[in-house]
Formats: C-alpha cells, sequence, structure tokens
C-alpha cells in the first residue's frame, strides 16, 4: 500500500483581531452545579 | 465565571499570536501528523476554536472579521480528521460557549424534597421517550448507510433503556405515587429539551440527537459524589431518591459513556462534526437557561404533590 501525504497547512492565529475568548468547560460545571442546571432538571439521557 | 477575555491588561498570554495546523484528511498515516485544530460555527456570529488542550470561542465572526483575517479563514468550512483530544475540547467549547451567550444569573430555589420530586419528574420525561426515539435514529441512520452512527444509536438505545424506572422508583422512595406524579408534574423545560430531540431523531439526518445525548452525558460528569450526598442530606435516613442521579453522574456509566462517544465523533467527517459541536451548542443553552414558566417553588409544589402521597405501610413494604 502506498500513503499519499497530505499536505499540512498552518495558520497563525491573533488573538487581537477579534474577541477570542478562552473557555474551559470544567470551571463552568462546578459553578452550575451548586445550584443545579439553570433549567431545574437533573441530566438525563 | 472563569472566561478569559482578550483584553491585554487581562491576559498579557492572548495578547500574542497562535499557530495551528491542520489535519491532513487522511487518518493515522503517521503518528507525527497528530491534529492540532478544528474548528465549527456554532452559530451565525460564534466560532469555537480548539486544540488539544484549549478551547476559545470567537465571537462577533458574522460582521466584524476584518478581512484576510484568521478569524474569516475560521467562519470557513472545517476541513481535516478529528482527535479524540481535539474533538473532546471542541464539544467543550460549544456546551461552554452556551453558557457564555445565556450569561444569567438566575439560579433555582434551594432544593427541597418536594422540589427533588418535581426535578425526578422531568428526568422521567426526559428519560421514557428515549429508548424508542434512538431506535428510531438508528434505522434512519442505518437507511442513509451509516453504520458507525446507527451502531452507536441501537447501542445507546440499550443504555438509555429502564432509567425512567429509576425516576419512579426514587419518587416511590420518597413516599410518592409516582406514577400519578409524572402525569401531575410535567416540566417545561423537560417539554422543550424532549422536543429538540424529537425533531432532531426525525430530521432527514438524525445526526443532531448525538450532540443532544453527549451534551447531557458530559454535563452529567459534572456531578460527583459530593453533590449526590447533598441531595442525599435532604431526605430522612434510609430514603434512596438518588438511583437516577447517580445512573447520570460521574459515579455512573456515564464516564464511559462519554469517552466512547467522543471517540466515535472524532471519526466522523468535518461536516458532521460541525453539526454534533453546533448541536451540542444548542442542547446546553437550554439547559444552561433559567426555566422557561418560572421555576417552580416547595409553595407551588405542596397542594400538588400532598395528595399523591402513598400510604405509610405501603412505602415500608416497596422499601422492604
Amino acid at each position: 500500500m502506498i500513503t499519499i501525504a497530505t499536505e499540512v497547512k498552518y495558520i497563525e492565529y491573533k488573538f487581537e483581531d477579534l474577541k477570542a475568548i478562552e473557555i474551559n468547560l470544567q470551571d463552568i460545571l462546578i459553578e452550575e452545579l451548586k445550584y443545579g442546571l439553570s433549567n431545574d432538571l437533573v441530566n438525563s439521557i | 465565571m472563569n472566561f478569559k477575555s482578550n483584553d491585554p491588561a487581562d491576559n498579557q498570554e492572548q495578547n500574542s499570536s497562535i499557530s495551528f495546523r491542520i489535519n491532513p484528511t487522511s487518518h493515522g498515516t503517521n503518528p507525527s501528523q497528530t491534529p492540532t485544530v478544528e474548528w465549527a460555527k456554532i452559530s451565525p456570529n460564534k466560532v469555537i476554536v480548539a486544540t488539544a488542550e484549549k478551547a476559545w470561542l470567537l465571537e462577533d465572526t458574522d460582521s466584524s472579521a476584518p478581512e484576510n483575517s484568521t478569524t474569516q479563514y475560521f467562519t470557513q468550512s472545517m476541513e481535516g480528521a478529528g482527535s479524540i483530544e481535539t474533538t473532546r475540547q471542541l464539544l467543550d467549547g460549544a456546551i461552554a460557549a452556551a453558557r457564555y451567550t445565556v450569561n444569567s444569573d438566575v439560579r433555582p430555589p434551594a432544593l427541597t424534597p418536594r422540589r427533588w420530586v418535581w426535578r425526578l419528574a422531568g428526568a422521567y420525561h426526559m428519560t421514557h421517550p428515549v429508548p424508542k426515539l434512538l431506535k428510531e435514529a438508528a434505522r434512519r441512520f442505518a437507511l442513509e448507510g451509516h453504520s458507525t452512527l446507527a451502531e452507536w444509536a441501537t447501542e445507546k438505545a440499550k443504555e438509555e433503556a429502564g432509567h425512567d424506572l429509576l425516576a419512579l422508583r426514587d419518587i416511590k422512595s420518597l413516599g410518592y405515587d409516582a406514577e400519578a406524579v409524572v402525569k401531575e408534574l410535567i416540566p417545561s423545560s423537560a417539554e422543550v429539551m424532549m422536543g429538540y430531540f424529537t425533531r432532531s431523531v426525525q430530521d432527514d439526518n438524525p445526526i443532531d440527537c448525538v450532540g443532544y445525548s453527549y451534551t447531557l452525558e458530559r454535563m452529567a460528569l459534572g456531578v460527583g459524589e459530593e453533590y449526590i450526598q447533598k441531595i442525599e442530606a435532604l431526605f430522612p435516613p434510609g430514603v434512596n431518591a438518588t438511583r437516577c442521579l447517580r445512573t447520570h453522574s460521574s459515579v455512573g456509566a456515564d464516564a464511559e459513556h462519554v469517552e466512547e462517544t467522543v471517540e466515535m465523533i472524532a471519526g466522523l467527517t468535518s461536516q458532521e462534526r460541525v453539526r454534533i459541536a453546533r448541536a451540542c451548542y444548542e442542547t446546553a443553552l437550554m439547559s444552561f437557561s433559567p426555566a422557561y414558566n418560572g421555576y417552580m417553588t416547595d409553595e407551588k409544589l405542596q397542594p400538588i404533590l400532598d395528595p399523591l402521597k402513598l400510604d405509610q405501610s405501603l412505602i415500608s413494604e416497596m422499601s422492604a
């Protein structure tokens, strides 16, 4: 089998372009679950 | 809430630039070609960019992205393959972005045993139709020839079977006629959530149901033993009314389910991963939004629930 390497693209992102906000789900869940979900449900599926 | 802004005064690191690499579209040809970035447009003006370690929310991407900027690049369709690490960050980022969007400090009232019954009624309504709907999703995925997603939905339907009964047993443990309670109490938030899930399943391409399922299971991982014990402290000793919560927590099976699902999603096409990320965002928006008709208080619940109390001897019989 011959594997053909695909070109690897690089992107340089400048944070000053626009609002770029680092978000961390774990922090949010800790805060949110102090009171239970805002929609007042138990997470269920 | 811990969001880092791009204000230079707030964060020196984000005042600089960062390089991302797009993963080649061929999967697993070379370990050194680890994917470094995935992104998804989750709403008309919001994009999530994720590496293996972090996720960022780019806002106002609809109108104010400078021409030829990298932000504008990220508003275009994602390309490249996924990896477990970057896909996990992408989906986590989409869920977190919803909390940032809702940005509400409104909180539910303190829990009481009656309010816990209310939440359990919600849990019942959010679990009862799920296995049937997932089987329908599996059928539709199979018709489209998407065996990976069909297998996922079939397996998920098996995993979710009987969870509605856990909610009923918890309600009974608290001394109520559970069937009568779930007939009487239908939280509007649960109706809205299930409406979304049902529409997702009935869509020509039911892939949004993957994002819905993933979001709820991922968020359940925030529930640990400490939170469960806090709930249990509301009840008299010997009452077991947290079976449903335990199952949908980090001490239940959801941790394993999340890992399996993210692995499956990482192997999908970039367009499919974007669809799932958007569904995660939409599902999390509903979860982080205050109750649609306001919160049900203990005072409002008392006249509804008191007539549904079981005879004490029946409760003892059921506990035995």
